[in-house]
Parts: structure tokens; C-alpha cells; sequence
């Protein structure tokens, strides 16, 4: 079957529902792009071209530290879409973005975008709306990573308690734990029990007992 | 029972008489002295950390020891 984009488009969350001349605006402004694997399709800190859609592919949007390590913040593929937020703000783009196979794209420029904003209130809340969607994604991704790296640190904190008398005992309690890895009891709590789901550790009372270290180890990434 | 070590650790002087730990107990182990959560029933105990975790002002303690599994 011949590739359409206006079916392609009518499955993205912002068009569902939308009326025919909100959809040809965009199919009639879309620009088409290919990138073979590896290559750049933008940089963090220049200005945004618009919103991207993949048609096929897998693109990674990532940041560099200063030291230039590579740390991917999300991966998409086909019908995702990304860089919306500085489509719609016209801002700077916060990421990078690079192709990770042979990528068929297309880019919806920015100011298209916002005068179909401006001109149709339906589409407007519509747009809204799938921000809003984004936005609770990202809260739960950072409670999960936060979740993430607490739950390492507590698994290699527990390797080195057992190891170690000076580190257990009186006085260490999950609050002092919790400071030590700067974070909440709450938060150990749900570690620990996240760890004990495996079946490396075992609570009895006041006893942590590590079942299987060689889990506890995979656990704690070492 | 004897090892008082091994059971919650109220602090009265950090207490703020909120209640939420006696609230959220289990096993209502938790009660009031003055005005202050207090382990009233020690034996009731199932030392699930709920009231660590609850207490806003870190009030309350549960030691705990990590140790191999025999055979580990
Ligand atoms: S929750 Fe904390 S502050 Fe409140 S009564 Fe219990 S121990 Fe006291
Ligand atoms: S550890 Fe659990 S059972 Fe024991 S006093 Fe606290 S909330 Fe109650």
C-alpha cells in the first residue's frame, strides 16, 4: 500500500478528531526528510525547524556532558513524534536528535503549527491536551529513575552493610539511610521492597538477610 | 522479649504529637503518653516500618542488621 500521510497523521493523537482543514494545512506545509543511521537531524540550542514524525525508523534524542558522554533521554519510533515542545514555543531545541537506523521523516514547521493554534480553538485544546499527556510521562519518568538509581544505591549499600558490622546496627535505621543517599524513608521503603520482590534480600524484623548476593549484585549493577 | 534494641525508637523530644504514626499502625501497637507516641504494645510489634516512614518530623527509628543467609 501507498504510503499516505493524512491516514499517517490521523493516527497522531493531535489530529484525532480533527476537521479536514486543520489536516491539509499540515500535510500541504509537511516537509519530507530521510537520514541514514547515525546522522544528526538537529542540535541542542538551535532554533527548532518545527514537529518531527517519523514515518519509519528510530531516532535518539540525547545530551552531551561537558566531558562529550552520551546520555539518551528517549528513543522513538515509527508515528512517534518529538521535539514539540519548541514547536510549539518556537524556542531553541533542548536536545539533540540523531538517527539511529535509516530513518524516513517528516517536519511540520513551527509557524504552521501555531496558526493552526490560533485559528482553531478544537485543535488548540486538542494540543493541550496531548502536552498534558507528556507532561505526566515525564513526571513518572523521573520518579521511576529517581526510583532507579535509589534502589542500585540501596542494593550496594546493603553489600557493603553485610561486609562491613561498622555500617549496621543501632542507629542505622532507614531515616539514616536515606540521608545517606539523599533521599526519603518512604523512598528506601519502596527500594528495599522492590529488592525483596526479587528474592535477593529477605526481611525478619529488625534482619535484612541477603538470599542470593549474586542477584543482589546484578541488582546493584556491580 | 527483652531486646529493647531491636523495636522502634520513639524520639519524645522530636514528637509533634501529630498522631499519624498511631493512625497508621497496623497492628496498634502505637498509643499516647502525654501527648506522645509512645510503644505501648512492644509485643504487637511487626516492625513493618510504617510509622518510620509516616512520622513527618523523623521521630521514629527502626533499627534494622543486614546479614548472609546461611548457606550464602
Ligand atoms: S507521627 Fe511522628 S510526630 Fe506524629 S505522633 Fe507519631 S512520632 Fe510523633
Ligand atoms: S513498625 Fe509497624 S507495627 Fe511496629 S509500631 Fe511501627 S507501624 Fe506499628
Amino acid at each position: 500500500m501507498p504510503f499516505s500521510l493524512a491516514d499517517h497523521l490521523r493516527q497522531l493523537a493531535y489530529f484525532e478528531g480533527q476537521n479536514s482543514a486543520v489536516l491539509e494545512r499540515m500535510i500541504h506545509s509537511a516537509v519530507s526528510h530521510s537520514a541514514s543511521a547515525g546522522e544528526t537531524l538537529f542540535l541542542e540550542g538551535e532554533q527548532a525547524a518545527g514537529l518531527w514524525m517519523i514515518q519509519t525508523g528510530r531516532v535518539k534524542i540525547y545530551k552531551l556532558n561537558p566531558q562529550g558522554q552520551e546520555h539518551i533521554l528517549r528513543i522513538f519510533g515509527d508515528y512517534d513524534t518529538f521535539n514539540d515542545i519548541s514547536a510549539f514555543d518556537g524556542g531553541a531545541n533542548p536536545a539533540n536528535a540523531a538517527a539511529l537506523s535509516d530513518t524516513q521523516l517528516w517536519v511540520f514547521p513551527t509557524h504552521v503549527f501555531q496558526e493552526c493554534i490560533q485559528r482553531d480553538g478544537i485543535f488548540a485544546l486538542r494540543v493541550v491536551q496531548v502536552l498534558s499527556g507528556r507532561v505526566r510521562g515525564l513526571i513518572r519518568q523521573i520518579e521511576n529513575l529517581t526510583l532507579y538509581s535509589v534502589t542500585v544505591r540501596v542494593a550496594r549499600l546493603l553489600l557493603n552493610q553485610v561486609d562491613d558490622p561498622a555500617l549496621t546496627g543501632t542507629g542505622v535505621t532507614r531515616a539514616a539511610l536515606a540521608a545517606h543517599l539523599a533521599t526519603t524513608p518512604q523512598t528506601i521503603s519502596t527500594a528495599l521492597r522492590e529488592i525483596e520482590l526479587t528474592g535477593a534480600i529477605e526481611f525478619d524484623r529488625h534482619q535484612i538477610r541477603i538470599l542470593r548476593e549474586d542477584l543482589l549484585r546484578s541488582i546493584a549493577m556491580l | 522479649m527483652g531486646n529493647t534494641i531491636w523495636m522502634p525508637q520513639l524520639s519524645t523530644a522530636q514528637c509533634s504529637g501529630c498522631g499519624e504514626c498511631i493512625a497508621n499502625c497496623p497492628t496498634g501497637a502505637l498509643g499516647w503518653i502525654q501527648g506522645k507516641a509512645a510503644l505501648l504494645y512492644p509485643e504487637r510489634c511487626s516492625y513493618c516500618a510504617t510509622c518510620e516512614s509516616t512520622c513527618p518530623t523523623g521521630a521514629i527509628a527502626l533499627p534494622y542488621v543486614v546479614l548472609k543467609a546461611k548457606g550464602e
